[in-house]
């Protein structure tokens, strides 16, 4: 999860080829380096955050690059290559970064770079070595930046940066990350990129010789080996432990989503009220009644009830940022990996899989450095049933309606329980699918070998999480500024129609100075009721009427709206408390006719439906462009469907028996 | 039987004709290459290579003066490897003197001369007779009585681990007189 992701859905920008069209003539320089070589923080200090993102035309591997300024205020261009060990690309991310150094220029969709930033780990210099030797083929000037120097210090490690310089040939700067001092140095050294001194011969190619190369480089160099990280090992003896260690995960978990709820509760509070007012705002200034009914209804009951949820979206991004920053999350990715196992798929997977609790999207696209086509299938087809930002609005409404915010369990908030065996059993089902796709795909295939470095724990550096928290929460509010608006929209303008006369009203009983009655009556005989209505047979079962499936086919959008959609249906019903109006909410007719619509079992059945089903046209649509078929996301959308349905059919049926 | 792991890299010097091969200390012995295995062997017959010198610590070759590295480097590090797997079938005459000069002159060009150029000094070595290396220290080192020090400090550490067998024969404040035993061949 190196980069930070467009949390909450947005769909990825595609505009590789326009950014090298604008930065054409100036010099670029790529940034090369293994995983967790800090290549992404030094990417971060040079160009100060203002990355583009893009894709690599032809292939979905995101492009990060961002601009500079070098020297005598000459402009050049930062590229960020996906992390990799070796030019022997296992993984389509592998096989970019082999593609942009093709200095003969056979792949033209790919601009070649004029100099080279190699990073290299100093605690792990033996391994990335190699890397610099095969990057050192290509003849371009090269600068060696070495990282985590403080960290072989701190370790009783050494080395002689002069010498090491003098042994491979290239300058060789120390950048600390946090420390201004060698960022200077750096930016100076790439001034002169064109002196930039090449070894007199290049190093072996021939992976024996090479390591014969590497050994003497490091001897040249004075190299001593970092001891191990004693605080790290202890700390990891616990958290690495089989046992003790998937107790500690799931308990940090468990903490998780207690917090994410008691925290935001009061800041969702002020948000409400927030809106509340907005309402009254409406209803005392603007007196054109369709209007006022759209702003009311639309913008503040739909938009405004799924801003409601920034909170808890926020502090999600906060917590994940802290797991990250601490260097915990790639132990709980080690720890998954036996699990992960079970399942025939390898820790990749996992990191994969973790990064969809933000969103489906990167978590599909983290699927690229998954080497084996068959493990990616299979953890693309099971990543959208980890429980995403979306469905933690959803989630959070039904929970909410279902339980009163003082009920526990033992010293524990039951919402918080509640939430957390959500997302447990969001993560259990995707292992459960993953497994199945693998069963059914793979015939026996070489297990590739699969690196994972951990970081040594650290105090979490705020600029880091302000930056990660920053980029989920504009995703989020350019989400409901845009899908979740336009899809609002379409449905208040559905809901409203077709227009009726007063005449048309009083015929059917309603009294036409009762606003909120002729609001009702409006929408119960709307068009977007009429194709609830008519989908009712397929939800029935599932306790869903009407109003509740023109939210489960609005949310086919974005899994946001069908809060957004219950808001305006509930602002039309109880413009004062429309969350009031939910849970009053009755059921129509039929033989359940006067009970209330959000009941337990109702709510059961909507719960795992969101659960399963795959409602989100973006993930729908990153998923045909990475497996480069339609044929999987068709064969994603129909298991998930009828996954969701019957799962629910079961929900309900379990919980109604024991209410 | 796999082939045993040659550990070597190039280092650049001052003389663009010459490249220092740095390999483990002890894997030849110190002196003059006289005859080379294998590929090594027809390249200095040949007279692609002009000559061979063997410090502690590196192997030093020379290219003929109209050729370059850059065409040449690739060939010669790979023969290089074949011929340090055979260090019985290399012939090496002892010659102390010039590699001391050798050794001493390349610390002078490189961080022990920068060094003391940053300090407003200047250093230069002489061979006397066959064997012995004068090391003279001027400029701003003349009346600095730090001077003797700096020498020994900077300079004969690295000396000590480039040169087996190294004596001070004399000091005499800014003047260093050196020279290397009788090394076995």
């Amino acid at each position: 999860m190196g980069h930070p992701h467009h949390g909450g859905g947005a769909a990825t920008d595609h505009g590789g080829g326009g950014a090298a069209a604008a930065d054409l003539g100036l010099t670029r320089f790529a940034v090369i380096g293994s995983p967790n070589s800090g290549k992404t923080t030094l990417f971060n200090a040079l160009t100060g955050l203002h990355a583009k993102t893009g894709n690599y035309p032809g292939v979905t591997v995101a492009r990060f690059e961002g601009r500079m300024r070098i020297g005598d205020r000459e402009t050049v261009v930062v590229e960020d290559l996906p992390g990799t060990y070796s030019l022997d690309p296992i993984s389509p991310d592998e096989q970019i970064v082999v593609d942009v150094l093709d200095t003969d220029h056979h792949n033209v969709r790919v601009d070649v770079p004029d100099a080279l930033l190699v990073l290299l780990n100093a605690t792990t210099l033996r391994r990335s070595l190699g890397l610099l030797a095969q990057v050192q083929q290509t003849g371009l000037p090269i600068c060696v930046v070495l990282t985590f120097t403080d960290d072989l210090a701190r370790r009783n490690g050494q080395l002689d940066v002069a010498a090491f310089s003098r042994a491979l040939g290239v300058p060789v700067v120390p950048v600390v990350a946090g420390h201004r001092d060698g960022l200077e140095v750096l930016r100076e050294e790439m001034a002169g990129y064109r002196s930039w001194s090449a070894p007199v011969v290049p190093p072996p190619t021939d992976p024996a010789e090479v390591t014969g190369w590497a050994e003497s480089v490091l001897t040249s160099g004075g190299y001593r080996l970092p001891e191990l990280d004693r605080r790290n090992s202890r700390i990891d003896s616990v958290v690495l432990n089989p046992v003790l260690g998937t107790a500690i995960f799931l308990l940090t978990m468990f903490l998780f989503f207690q917090t994410i709820f008691t925290v935001a509760a009061p800041l969702q509070g002020y948000v409400e009220a927030g809106f509340a007012w907005l309402g009254d705002l409406v209803a005392a200034h603007i007196h054109i009644p369709w209007l006022s009914a759209f702003l009311s209804q639309a913008v503040v009951g739909g938009i405004g009830g799924v801003l409601v949820f920034l909170p808890q979206i926020v502090l999600l991004f906060v917590l994940i940022a802290i797991l990250e920053g601490t260097g915990y999350l790639a132990r709980a990715a080690f720890l998954m990996d036996r699990v992960m196992a079970r399942a025939g798929l390898e820790g990749r997977a996992f990191v994969a899989l973790l990064s969809s609790l933000a969103c489906a999207i990167p978590g599909i696209m983290a699927t690229r450095s998954l080497p084996s086509a068959r493990d990616r299938l299979a953890t693309m087809m099971a990543a959208p049933l980890m429980t995403c930002a979306a469905r933690l609005p959803v989630y959070i409404l039904l929970v909410s309606i279902l339980l009163p915010a003082q009920a526990r369990m033992g010293p524990f908030s039951a919402r918080g329980v509640v939430m957390f065996a959500l997302y447990l059993l969001g993560a259990v089902s995707a292992m459960l699918v993953a497994a199945v796709f693998k069963k059914f795909t793979s015939r026996s295939g070489p297990q590739l070998p699969f690196y994972m470095e951990m970081p040594p724990y650290q105090v979490p550096r705020l600029k880091t999480i302000a930056a990660e928290v920053w980029t989920a929460a504009s995703a989020f509010l350019r989400k409901v500024t845009s899908i979740i608006l336009a899809a609002t929209v379409v449905l208040w303008v559905l809901l409203n129609l077709p227009l009726r006369s007063d005449a048309e009203l009083s015929a059917a009983g309603v009294d036409t100075g009762d606003e909120t009655a002729v609001a009702a009556y409006v929408i119960d005989h709307s068009y977007a009721a009429s194709v609830g209505k008519a989908v009712e047979p397929v939800f029935a079962p599932l306790g869903f009427d009407w109003r509740i499936n023109i939210g489960i086919l609005s949310s086919l959008a974005a899994r946001e709206v069908f809060v957004a959609t219950l808001g305006q249906v509930a602002a039309a019903e109880n413009p004062e408390e429309p969350a009031q109006a939910l849970t009053e909410m009755r059921v129509q007719d039929g033989p359940n006719a006067g009970r209330p619509l959000f009941d337990a079992p109702t709510i059961a059945a909507l719960l795992v439906f969101f659960m399963y089903a795959l409602q989100c046209m973006s993930t729908v649509g990153v998923m045909r462009r990475e497996s480069g078929s339609w044929k999987w996301p068709a064969i994603a959308f129909s298991y998930m469907f009828v996954l969701a349905w019957v799962l629910a059919l079961a929900a309900r049926t379990v919980v109604g028996a024991l209410v | 039987m796999t082939a045993p792991v040659i550990v070597l890299h190039a280092e650049r010097v001052a003389d663009p004709h010459a490249v220092r091969w740095v390999v483990p200390a002890g894997s030849l012995p110190v002196g003059r290459v006289r005859r080379a295995p294998g590929r090594l062997g027809e390249l200095f017959a040949d007279g692609t290579l002009a000559a061979g010198l063997v410090e502690g610590t590196a192997v030093w070759l020379w290219l003929r003066e109209d050729l370059a590295w850059t065409g040449h480097g690739t060939a010669v590090q790979a023969a290089l490897r074949e011929a340090l797997a055979e260090p019985d079938e290399w012939s090496i005459e002892a010659a102390p003197g010039e590699v001391l000069h050798l050794v001493t002159s390349d610390l002078l060009d490189g961080t022990v001369g920068d060094f003391i150029r940053s300090h407003g000094g200047s250093v230069s070595a002489r061979r006397v007779g066959d064997d012995e290396v004068v090391v003279q220290l001027g400029g701003a080192c003349e009346h600095c009585p730090a001077a003797g020090h700096t020498l020994r400090l900077r300079l004969m550490d690295e000396l000590r681990r480039r040169c087996p067998g190294l004596t001070e024969v004399d000091r005499d404040g800014t003047q260093l007189t050196l020279s290397l035993g009788p090394v076995a061949t």
